[in-house]
């Protein structure tokens, strides 16, 4: 029992966590290459920089001396979320809409995204300099430890006051993005687009309008991706641009503009991350009083380096690219 | 008044125009025919009077208005749709939700109009949860025009609809489309099969090189022995 | 006991190549992908048995520390990194040359993220975040000039200057080569593929072939540039070769100066390399500048003014793609293209 207490510790919760951000940010990458056709690589910056903006506005409350039940980053969430929206519709009006209309290349624009992750990257470190900061430094951050003795094991179960926010509000926002993908008029408009945006356009649906949501859908949620990790774990400028690769592969995963493709990838590539770098011993370690002498097993018996834990998205993604361009979820090929 | 009028339109995509003065007038009760050799311009008629692509001289008067180089939003909410050749469902949305993209442009209860197309295309009612991709050729055609109808236009525009279909499905979209007009809707098609198409047609226009070649009624430029002879191959 | 990895390696890649082949004894479809999956599986485990141990000895002190250290002249270690590349540029190209562009741009960034991860990490190969150093110059180092009897600067200065001399020459041999070569006729069916690969393969050229060659051609003059960049620095740290340092950087120099263009990239390399350059004391001088005003009117100056004009650059740099983008796409000297 007490192994499987650590796996779940160690695989499930850590995966799970990890595979909520990366869906996040995946369903972004993917409703904007569905949409307007290019890999965004600036979506990192989207994330970080919504992190950021949480971490002001969280210090700002701080400040003013409100105090709140729940950690204050998930209180500042909605308002943070807001202002990243309005950003990502202001960089796509400066960066990318310009390009788009003279009928540049995809790459075009992808380069152009990088120039832009260069810019956000700058001006964040020149504000916040190089170093980290912790939404929890002026309150505590609470862990639960669920005691399972009863159960039979000498270990608790770990999980942080944030990581249960993230899984909920996560669950949460991925269904009310399905009831609105579903459900709303500009949901659908939105997948009229990303399957044939030519048609979209005869049939009379407001393009403009139609990119004007995608950026605020997907910028909403990089800030909402953003935040949490900088909640998980601290808030540092390179915070999202590490894991960039990890996202798209996530994306590419899902199938390039499939939006559940996105959150199944998401969730696939956090397990896999985890899983990887999992010490088998700690849970085969029974085994070792049946097995014989020459076959003990080793202190750490993991399938990959510790220090390779995102090296493993990266062989993931480019396995897909290989084997399946097209993501296990058959995404737009275009 | 025509409902719709073309006045020596030119037009193209950018480089040499394509379209050299074409003149076309349809009226409520018609349905006008575009037959021609390849490259002639049909098609292009079609997408200039969409705004899909530059009109640089003529007029093209629609509702008493001058509509070249409007936008297709703008044409659907004024009455105007178009049916592309190709590509002309969403393949991976259902049958209904098609539809709806159809009506996006209204703001009001499209109910009714849902069911005057699922009435005319019973087919269609009975796959509305169905992805339009999983369809045969014949009812995705009915699913473009299901949703081309679904703004209630007073005329629609079709790019060869009879296109890649089995004859025995060209033979019912071309009576659908008869049955579209008697509804109260102007047409305006590009055939290739322009024999049959011309049959029905109550006005015809033959274009070569962007311009009109002859103007007639379908009848008329069947009976025509030079069109017989140019146009539709003896 | 790196000879007995490179054992499991091979045969952890003939177990590979065999369940490849399983369809020849009857094994296909799904069996086939199962089979195929739990070979690599097999082979790699195989691999991390042999290496760990070896990987270990070599990191002790028994084992010396590294591997390497042949003493041979840095120049021939410049032509070993350009070799080095063109193995790793053929094994990237073949795996991803077939992708779209943009499949193309992200897959090449993860597998260099990949590459990086493994060369930070192969402690016994890299010596990782230990570092390598000194890694000896091809010219005489200052310290010779001194023992001659010069003062510091001007033996610094020769020191460079040598250096300099010698990156100009191998400069000056490349640029030559590629420019006959653009102008002959292996540079004409290379721009011909460029321009239309549909129409280049119809006359009868492998353009996948082709593709490959010069993107190897690319990687080879990249490992060389490495190479003389690590021994001009004398220090090899696997951890500071950021894609923002270097990658990016080099896009944007091909940006600017204008693709396609062989002395569009040499101008916008050094145009690019002034701004970089330029960019963090430009900024330090108005950042010193604003906080005086602003301690003038009392608002308190800004503070780690140094740390935050080194930031600059990396907003300058993205500042200089975009714009670049928008208003000078073809790059500042396009490539002129001969009619007629």
């Amino acid at each position: 029992m007490t192994e499987l207490v650590f796996f779940t510790n160690q695989v499930i919760i850590s995966g799970l966590v990890l595979g909520c951000i990366y869906a996040l940010g995946a369903v972004g990458i993917t409703l904007i290459f569905g949409i307007l056709r290019f890999a965004h690589f600036a979506h990192s910056e989207l994330m970080t920089g919504g992190a950021f903006i949480a971490f002001l506005l969280a210090s700002a409350f701080a400040a003013w001396g409100i105090t709140t039940p729940i950690p204050t980053g998930f209180v500042v969430l909605p308002i943070a979320m807001v202002i990243t929206a309005i950003l990502s519709l202001g960089i796509d009006k400066g960066f990318y809409a310009p390009l788009r209309k003279r009928g540049a290349k995809p790459v075009t624009l992808l380069i152009a995204s990088i120039g832009v992750t260069l810019m956000v990257q700058g001006l964040i470190r020149l504000f916040f300099g190089a170093g980290s900061y912790s939404f929890f430094e002026t309150e505590t951050k609470d862990v639960f430890r669920i005691d399972l003795s009863a159960l039979g094991s000498t270990r608790p179960l770990v999980i942080t006051e944030p990581q249960v926010f993230m899984i909920v509000v996560t669950f949460v926002s991925v269904l009310a993005l399905h009831f609105f993908l579903t459900r709303s008029r500009l949901g659908k408009a939105m997948r009229a687009m990303a399957d044939n945006a030519d048609l979209a356009q005869v049939s009379g649906i407001n393009t403009a309008l139609v990119v004007r949501v995608t950026w605020i859908v997907a910028g909403a949620l990089a800030c909402m991706a953003g935040t949490m990790l900088a909640l998980d774990v601290t808030l540092k400028p390179d915070l999202a641009f590490n894991i960039i690769i990890p996202i798209f592969a996530a994306a590419i995963v899902g199938g390039l503009g499939q939006a559940y493709g996105a959150i199944a990838g998401g969730l696939l590539i956090g397990f896999a991350e985890s899983l990887a770098v999992f010490n088998w011993t700690m849970v085969l370690r029974p085994l070792n009083g049946v097995l014989p002498d020459w076959l003990q097993l080793p202190a750490t018996l993991a399938l990959v380096p510790t220090e390779y834990k995102l090296t493993v998205a990266f062989v993931i993604l480019v396995v897909v690219l290989l084997v399946r361009p097209t993501g296990i979820f058959k995404g737009a090929s275009s | 008044m025509a409902l719709i009028e073309l006045k020596h339109v030119v037009g193209g995509y950018g480089g040499a125009p394509i379209l050299n003065g074409v003149n076309i007038a349809i009226e409520k009760t018609d349905i006008g025919v575009i037959v021609g050799p390849n490259g002639a311009g049909k098609s292009t008629t079609l997408k200039a009077i969409f705004g899909l692509l530059k009109v640089t001289g003529g007029t093209i008067d629609f509702g008493g208005e001058n509509i070249a180089n409007s936008l297709p939003d703008k044409l659907v909410s004024k009455g105007l749709s178009f049916v592309p050749q190709e590509k002309n469902v969403f393949t991976s949305m259902s049958v209904e939700e098609n539809l709806e993209m159809g009506a996006f442009t209204r703001r009001d209860d499209f109910r009714q109009t849902m069911n005057w197309v699922y009435g005319m295309f019973p087919v269609l009612a009975e796959k509305r949860r169905q992805p339009a991709g999983e369809l045969s050729g014949g009812q995705r055609q009915m699913v473009a025009m299901g949703r081309a109808l679904m703004s209630k236009p007073s005329l629609l525009m079709l790019d060869e609809p009879s296109a890649g279909l089995s004859p025995r499905y060209v033979i019912e979209i071309f009576e659908t489309i008869q049955r579209v007009n008697k509804e109260g809707v102007g047409i305006l098609m590009v055939e290739q099969n322009a024999r049959q198409a011309l049959a029905f047609a109550s006005k015809g226009f033959v274009l070569a090189g962007g311009q009109n070649r002859f103007t007639g009624t379908g009848q008329e430029l069947i009976a025509d022995p030079e069109v017989a002879k140019s146009f539709l191959g003896g | 006991m790196l000879g007995r990895a490179l054992l499991a390696f091979a045969a952890g890649a003939a177990i590979v190549y065999g369940a490849r082949k399983a369809d020849r004894i009857g094994i296909t479809g799904r069996w086939k992908t199962v089979l195929t999956v739990f070979a690599w599986f097999v082979a790699y485990v195989l691999y991390r048995s042999q290496l760990d141990p070896a990987a270990a000895y070599i990191e002790s002190a028994v084992g010396g520390g590294w591997v390497g250290g042949l003493g041979g002249h840095p120049v021939l270690g410049w032509l070993f990194g350009g070799l080095l590349a063109a193995g790793i540029a053929y094994i990237v190209g073949k795996i991803s040359l077939g992708l779209r562009t943009d499949y193309l741009a992200i897959a090449t960034i993860g597998i260099s993220e990949i590459i990086r991860a493994l060369i930070k990490n192969m402690d016994w190969l890299t010596r990782g975040t230990l570092t390598v150093s000194p890694i000896p110059w091809p010219t005489p180092l200052p310290q010779s000039f001194q023992a001659g009897g010069m003062d510091n600067l001007s033996a610094l200065v020769a020191a460079r200057g040598g250096f300099l001399v010698l990156a100009l020459v191998v400069l000056g041999i490349v640029l030559w080569l590629i420019s006959r070569a653009y102008a002959g006729p292996w540079g004409r069916m290379m721009r011909s593929i460029r321009d239309n690969h549909i129409a280049s393969s119809s006359m009868g050229k492998n353009v996948k072939a082709r593709q490959l060659e010069i993107f190897i051609f690319g990687s080879v003059l990249m490992g060389i540039g490495g190479a003389m960049l690590v021994s001009f620095v004398q220090i090899f740290d696997p951890s500071s070769y950021q894609p923002i340092n270097h990658t990016f950087l080099i896009w944007v120099m091909v940006i600017v100066g204008g693709a396609g263009n062989n002395w569009g990239a040499l101008f916008g390399a050094v145009l690019i390399w002034l701004i970089w350059v330029i960019s963090e004391p430009l900024s330090k001088a108005v950042f010193e500048f604003v906080s005086m005003w602003s301690s003038n009117v009392g608002w308190g100056a800004i503070p780690e003014i140094e740390a935050r004009s080194a930031q600059m650059r990396v907003f300058v740099l993205g500042l200089v793609i975009t714009i670049a983008l928008r208003f000078a796409p073809k790059g500042l000297i396009p490539e002129v293209v001969k009619r007629g």
